[in-house]
């Protein structure tokens, strides 16, 4: 029997489209506020530039010349976001180290200064005062640092799982009635013929095929990137959403290289770094103007490698390590013709087409993923106005789902007889909903098994993903457990993975055969770019096993 | 009877068949070698060409008397005239031209029910591969079901987190195949045929043990990576090349000096270089390390690789040269070292990654030069060799025709 998920309802208030963070938190703020909601996301949740961000919620440093605003407010909704779902952030301390060379005693003294101003705002996301740091003492946190430089200084930021705060503000309307439907393309944006009001959308089912449409009193765009195809999808121009969209790559190592985040020029004088995030560290980011197709935007050898050099600059041993894998996402900052892309704005507009002729559509433009709350906020207060409802937004004081209290990862191991450090990764991902996968874990011994071993995903999880997180595939799981983004590519846990959701869903076990090979390929492309030479002898290792168990596609014998 | 004394470097399937066909010729042989490669990470199943692909090109060559005479010396690999139908570990079924004799072929059987025990070992989800195996098209028609059924433990508590190999190893002990076969005597007499996972001995024929007391057919799903079925093969060849007194090194080979005619294989062991009158270079592709990939970037300090290299080399220097596509692998154009986009997985079956085309340029099992010219003595066989097929039987045909090559 398959499980289809239920379609979207004829009607409702407010049509919410896209389901990165900018949609997940209106689609939440205005569930909240009881509004009935329905989303809609073309791919995944976090699919585009919210689960492929740097993976931080920092204050915005870099605006803080040019538009202090923007950092107070990055800092101030950072901290908001620390209140409601704690069990997602984690520190990162940062350093940057200023080379030796002519006038940098007094670039290192203006940027000493630079992250004095930023320190007043820390406060806002608890976060520590910078420091300024001896060569010795800077060598002394980061060996790995061995260019000539007059010393560093430190500052502090936290990290997110980007894709986990896409799950958690749509799991949470959904539980405030909201109705979310992943791979739910829209085709069309309807407008009463006469007045020009977009009334409803057409959408189709890209699983199923399934197709419909919907009613709605409002309609709000928050497609990121693809905010202009939407546009257009309406009949307008799509200038009247217009965006310069902006690729960003990052680099994925098999480890946590260093202590803190490293912060550097690049060739090209641009700011880039490497993080410890989760279990391994994150190299990026670029910033190009991208026109290519959004639905499969990846990282390019040439990227890869400018974002080496740079970070080579200052830590050349980042030369042997190994490279597990590429992101890539493309921002959807403001237009403007003229600026490079590092210069662009990401503040972020509301766009209301009534301007347009049509009255009714509204496009969230720009936003970045520390100030999605705020933006999903004002978006709502809007929504809010035009439809009459007194309710004020509580999503700064509400937890997410998960971040009411937290758990001891020690206690749960105990209980749910599992390694202590699988437990503190689901922890992390789950907050307090671990419980939910740790009584699905009491059910069956099976059920505790860890499907992929490098990031610790376990079949429990995998099955409760796909029954309360709206996961519909083997991608999709991988995108809220980290399923097979560990150094082995999804070569053990793919396949098993697919056997699995096919049977939640009800599907042919065939079904999760191709899944998990798709899996397979996407992420192998995404390695390829990257290859260095252990990298190489796994990807081999990869090819060989995949095709003993499941062949390549093309055909089944 | 051949006098000369023949080097074989690496132990996988294809150095072990030429160091057993050239021993059978008559020559000296000594095969080196330095760690696993693909061999001990088989799964089990045998082809002679991928198997997706096998089907559709119509016809398989046969196996020849002296590739079954080295069959049976292994004792392990049954091949037999039909295509064998096999499990994996999450629940699908493959054809293959042959299978590790303790997996559990199904081709065969028809209106059964196959017992699938549920057990506690952390890769194996009998359910799973009850209900994935029973939806396979081949098994409604044939009407075999795969049911999961419960089962006393097999194993002790302590022996639930060991790799499937070692599981294996303990089954190498009578008492412990009593107790399999007392809890499997009760999980499965409503049952024609049972399904388990790849525990079922490394030396001993666990398989043909069980279905004698079980009296029914009793076998296992494929191996995982690092399972049962390559454990298997490295004790069945270490037991062939004793028997046919080939002499073993354990050691790297680094290169191949020829002069006057005969080679001079150097390794980084404690011996002086090894002399030859023949090399088979059976040392693996990628995964074994036979195959070197490196960017001229990695390794390189600040901003620039120090110097262009060639991307590709093979770990044994040797007047040999890699080929990708029947053309000659060189330098790149770029300091960095190739463009690595065209270097994912094939997105269709019949491609093949340059990660697996890549390999010494070659004539049948001559190793060829950068002149395209056969280096006189010089063999390769398995995956070192340009356009290998990376499967078992076509490493076993290769290895044996470079063996018997080297040692006349």
């Amino acid at each position: 029997m398959v499980v289809s998920p239920p379609l979207p309802p004829s009607d409702t208030d407010v049509i919410v489209v896209g389901g990165g963070v900018n949609g997940t938190g209106v689609a939440r703020d205005c569930s909240l506020r009881g509004l009935r909601v329905v989303l809609l996301e073309r791919n995944d949740l976090g699919h585009g530039a919210s689960g492929n961000s740097s993976g931080m919620i920092h204050g915005g440093p870099r605006y803080l010349s040019s538009n202090p605003s923007v950092t107070r407010m990055s800092c101030l909704d950072s901290g908001f976001i620390q209140r409601i779902a704690p069990h997602l952030l984690f520190r990162i301390p940062f350093i940057m180290p200023i080379d030796r060379g002519v006038g940098s005693g007094v670039f290192f003294t203006l940027v000493d200064a630079f992250f004095g101003a930023y320190d007043k705002f820390q406060v806002l996301k608890r976060g520590k005062p910078h420091s300024r740091l001896t060569p010795d003492e800077t060598r002394q946190l980061e060996p790995g640092l061995t260019s000539d430089m007059i010393g560093a200084v430190s500052f502090d930021e936290w990290g997110i799982d980007g894709s986990r705060l896409c799950a958690a503000n749509a799991i949470d309307a959904s539980e405030h009635g909201a109705s979310i439907h992943v791979h739910t393309t829209v085709d069309q944006v309807v407008r009463e013929p006469k007045t020009g009001r977009a009334c409803a959308v057409r959408w189709t089912d890209r699983c199923t095929g399934a197709s419909g449409s919907t009613k709605a009193k409002l309609i709000v765009n928050a497609t990121g990137a693809w905010g202009s195809i939407t546009a257009s999808l309406a009949g307008l121009s799509p200038m009247t959403a217009a965006m310069r969209p902006g690729k960003g790559i990052h680099v994925v190592f098999d480890r946590r290289l260093s202590n803190h985040a490293v912060a550097v020029q690049t060739i090209d004088d641009r700011q880039v770094f490497t993080e410890p995030w989760e279990n391994v560290s994150v190299l990026g980011t670029t910033d190009t103007d991208y026109y290519g197709d959004l639905d499969d935007v990846h990282a390019t050898s040439d990227e890869v490698r400018y974002l080496v050099q740079a970070m080579a600059h200052v830590m050349p041993s980042i030369r042997s390590a190994r490279i597990i894998g590429t992101f890539a996402g493309v921002r959807p900052t403001l237009y403007k013709y003229g600026p490079i892309p590092d210069a662009l704005s990401r503040e972020h507009e509301i766009v209301d087409h009534a301007a347009h002729g049509a009255d009714g559509l509204y496009s969230m433009i720009g936003g970045k993923l520390a100030s999605y709350r705020l933006f999903a906020e004002e978006m709502s207060d809007v929504v809010a106005r035009r439809l009459g409802i007194d309710a004020g937004c509580s999503t700064h004081t509400h937890p997410l789902p998960g971040g009411d209290r937290t758990l001891d990862p020690s206690a749960f191991a105990a209980a749910h007889d599992i390694d202590p450090v699988a437990a503190r990764r689901l922890i992390y991902r789950h907050g307090s909903r671990a419980e939910r996968v740790g009584e699905l874990m009491l059910q069956h011994p099976v059920r505790r098994a860890m499907v992929c071993l490098c990031e610790a995903v376990s079949d429990a999880e995998i099955r409760y993903v796909v029954r309360s997180e709206f996961a519909r595939s083997v991608d999709d799981v991988a995108r809220r457990t980290r399923l097979g983004a560990g150094p082995c590519g999804g070569m053990r846990c793919a396949l098993r993975c697919g056997a699995i959701v096919a049977e939640e869903l009800g599907l042919d076990p065939r079904h999760g055969v191709d899944q998990a090979r798709a899996f397979a390929l996407r992420t192998a492309r995404s390695r390829a770019v990257a290859l260095g030479p252990l990298q190489a002898r796994q990807e081999a290792l990869a090819i060989a096993a995949f095709r003993a168990q499941a062949g390549l596609p093309g055909g089944r014998a | 009877m051949s006098d000369r004394t023949v080097v074989v470097v690496g132990a996988g399937v294809a150095g072990t068949s030429a160091a057993w066909a050239a021993r059978r010729n008559g020559a000296k042989v000594h095969l080196i070698s330095g760690g696993a490669g693909a061999s001990a990470l088989m799964s089990g199943a045998l082809d002679f060409a991928g198997w997706q692909v096998a089907p559709r090109s119509g016809h398989e060559p046969a196996l020849d008397a002296t590739a079954c005479a080295l069959l049976d010396a292994l004792g392990i690999w049954q091949v037999a005239e039909r295509p064998v139908r096999v499990a994996t570990m999450t629940g699908n079924l493959r054809t293959a031209r042959g299978a590790d004799r303790a997996l559990l072929d199904v081709a065969a059987l028809s209106n059964v029910r196959v017992a699938v025990p549920r057990l506690a070992r952390p890769a194996w989800d009998a359910d799973l591969v009850a209900r994935g195996c029973s939806a396979e098209p081949w098994a409604k028609e044939r009407g075999v079901r795969f049911e999961a059924v419960d089962c006393s433990p097999l194993f002790d508590d302590a022996d639930a987190r060991a790799s499937d190999a070692d599981l294996a190893a303990l089954f190498d002990d009578a008492s412990r195949v009593e107790r399999i076969v007392r809890a499997l005597r009760a999980a499965c007499d409503r049952h024609d045929a049972v399904l388990l996972g790849p525990w079922l001995g490394l030396r001993t024929d666990g398989s043909a043990l069980l279905r004698e007391a079980i009296g029914r057919p009793a076998g296992e799903t494929l191996s995982m990576l690092a399972g049962a079925a390559g454990a298997r093969f490295e004790t069945a060849a270490e037991r062939v090349l004793r028997d046919a007194e080939v002499k073993r090194s354990v050691a790297r080979a680094t290169a191949l000096r020829r002069s006057d005619g005969r080679f001079a294989c150097e390794h980084d062991g404690d011996e002086g270089p090894f002399e030859a009158d023949a090399v088979v270079m059976a040392c693996g592709g990628l995964i074994g390390g036979g195959i070197c990939f490196t960017p001229s970037e990695a390794n390189a300090a600040g901003v620039m690789p120090e110097a262009s290299s060639e991307p590709f080399a093979m770990s044994l220097k040797s007047e040999a040269c890699l080929a990708l596509d029947g053309r000659f692998v060189g330098r790149t154009g770029s300091l960095h070292g190739p463009n690595l986009e065209d270097y994912g997985w094939p997105s269709i079956a019949e491609a093949r990654s340059v990660l697996e085309r890549i390999g010494v340029r070659r004539d049948g099992v001559r190793a060829l030069d950068r002149e395209a010219q056969a280096v006189p003595g010089l063999f390769v066989a398995g995956s070192a060799a340009a356009d290998a097929r990376h499967t078992v039987l076509d490493s076993l045909a290769a290895g044996i025709e470079a063996g018997l090559a080297a040692a006349s």
